[in-house]
């Protein structure tokens, strides 16, 4: 079964969380938080999780190669460490083997993974076998995140079994509440009485502004009930799971929606994909007096990848344009204001601004949101 | 002591079991089905992953 599509989820995991706080009482001073996290993880991934056989070997194979290149392989470049550890993402992505290695997850532990070998020189000291492989299982952020760092989960562990207490379960049931709330009520009432309504591949101007909206509103009740889903019962079980969601459809420009929308997921390609790109540029000699280009093409790249990340069909690749474009005309809009103290706006009003430029922003995230549907007609 | 009730939270969260409560009672009527058909919508939205 998959972490909380099935009723039988829930019930197996309110059986969990009771056994963890009758394991606090019972057991809590000869058995750690992490032991019981770790058999807890470990015990889902190998009887409930779909296809059990090949998430426990690729879990094996990121164990194994991020152990070695973390404390005996140390001098190998860290692009092709990172290649080792995303081979198998990456041969699915282009269909070369993808029976085997094709589960639902993979690409979420692969990150999860990546960000353990590239802060190595930061976590190398305080690397800890079974809190690693917990961070990688852990079941409520194993299928579609929310993408925690590694030295944020072990602070979690290490406090133990404190970390079950009466606050952090009132607050982890009332994020599961909405969780619940916006999956099971919002996000399928806006699937079943509206976008499910729409003709599917109409090119009709209007069935597609309806779609783009329904779509992105059905997206985000969905993905937010379910990062809400895992932030709760990761806190019932002593983990502080990361927000993932912050009011996305209040911002004003691009940066501010990626610290808004799928908060883990921007925070990751920023600091391992963003940052290494901009500081290989720094050292280009032709690009040295060009910051903005610099930028630029880091941004892209980035949002691109994010593309060719959700797959390799045209909607995936062209959304990811979109939002790298989105980006680089922002920045570049941003450079030129500073430089020449110029404005777009002239003397309107702050909040006139504001609200011209939260509709603006909401209309296009939906519209590269619409082409990652791949309900766009005109792509097929 | 006892922490004073905030009536503005209390509305809130009535509401929030109340939607709850008549939303997964008339779209999944749990006499009848699980959340499977729910759940086959993570498929439509994850299957990228």
């Amino acid at each position: 079964m998959l972490p909380f599509a099935t009723i039988e989820f829930y019930f197996l995991f309110a059986l969990v969380v009771a056994l963890l706080y009758l394991l606090k009482t019972i057991v809590g001073q000869r058995v750690t938080l992490g032991t019981a996290l770790l058999t807890v993880s470990v015990g889902f991934a190998a009887i409930y999780y779909p296809k059990p056989i090949q998430l426990l070997l690729f879990t094996a194979y990121q164990c194994l190669f991020c152990w070695l290149l973390l404390f005996k392989w140390q001098r190998l470049h860290k692009l092709l460490g990172s290649l080792l550890l995303a081979l198998p993402m990456v041969l699915v992505k282009f269909n070369v083997e993808t029976d085997i290695l094709s589960f639902a997850g993979l690409s979420y532990i692969t990150f999860r993974c990546l960000q353990v070998y590239l802060d190595g020189d930061l976590l190398r000291d305080r690397f800890a076998f079974g809190t690693f492989i917990t961070f990688l299982l852990f079941t409520p952020s194993l299928l579609v995140g929310p993408i925690d760092r590694y030295e944020r989960f072990k602070s979690d562990i290490d406090d133990g079994w404190g970390r079950l207490n009466k606050a952090s379960f009132v607050a982890g049931w009332e994020f599961f509440v909405l969780g619940l709330l916006h999956k099971f009520v919002l996000a399928e009432l806006a699937d079943r009485f509206w976008l499910s309504h729409i003709p599917a591949d109409s090119s009709a101007l209007v069935d597609m502004a309806n779609t783009m909206y329904a779509y992105t509103v059905y997206l985000y009740f969905d993905f937010a009930g379910y990062s809400l889903l895992a932030m709760g019962l990761g806190r019932m079980m002593g983990i502080a799971l990361p927000f993932n969601f912050d009011k996305p459809w209040l911002v004003s420009n691009p940066p501010e929606f990626w610290k808004r929308w799928h908060v883990s997921l921007g925070d990751w390609l920023r600091d391992y994909f963003f940052r290494p790109i901009y500081k290989s540029l720094s050292g280009v000699q032709r690009l040295r007096t060009w910051p903005l280009l610099r930028q630029n093409i880091a941004l892209f790249s980035t949002f691109l990848l994010m593309g060719f990340w959700n797959g390799l069909e045209p909607h995936y690749i062209l959304s990811g344009a979109l939002f790298g474009l989105y980006s680089v005309v922002y920045n570049s809009y941003q450079h030129q204001s500073r430089k020449h103290k110029w404005n777009l706006w002239g003397t309107m009003p702050e909040w006139t601004v504001k609200a011209i430029s939260i509709f603006i922003m909401v209309n296009l995230c939906c519209f590269a949101l619409y082409i990652f549907s791949g309900r766009f007609p005109y792509l097929h | 002591m006892t922490r004073a009730i905030n009536p503005w939270r209390t509305a809130k969260w009535t509401v929030i079991y109340a939607a709850l409560g008549i939303g997964l009672w008339w779209l999944h009527n749990p006499f009848e089905v699980s959340m499977e058909a729910a759940a086959s919508a993570v498929k439509f939205v994850y299957q990228q992953f």
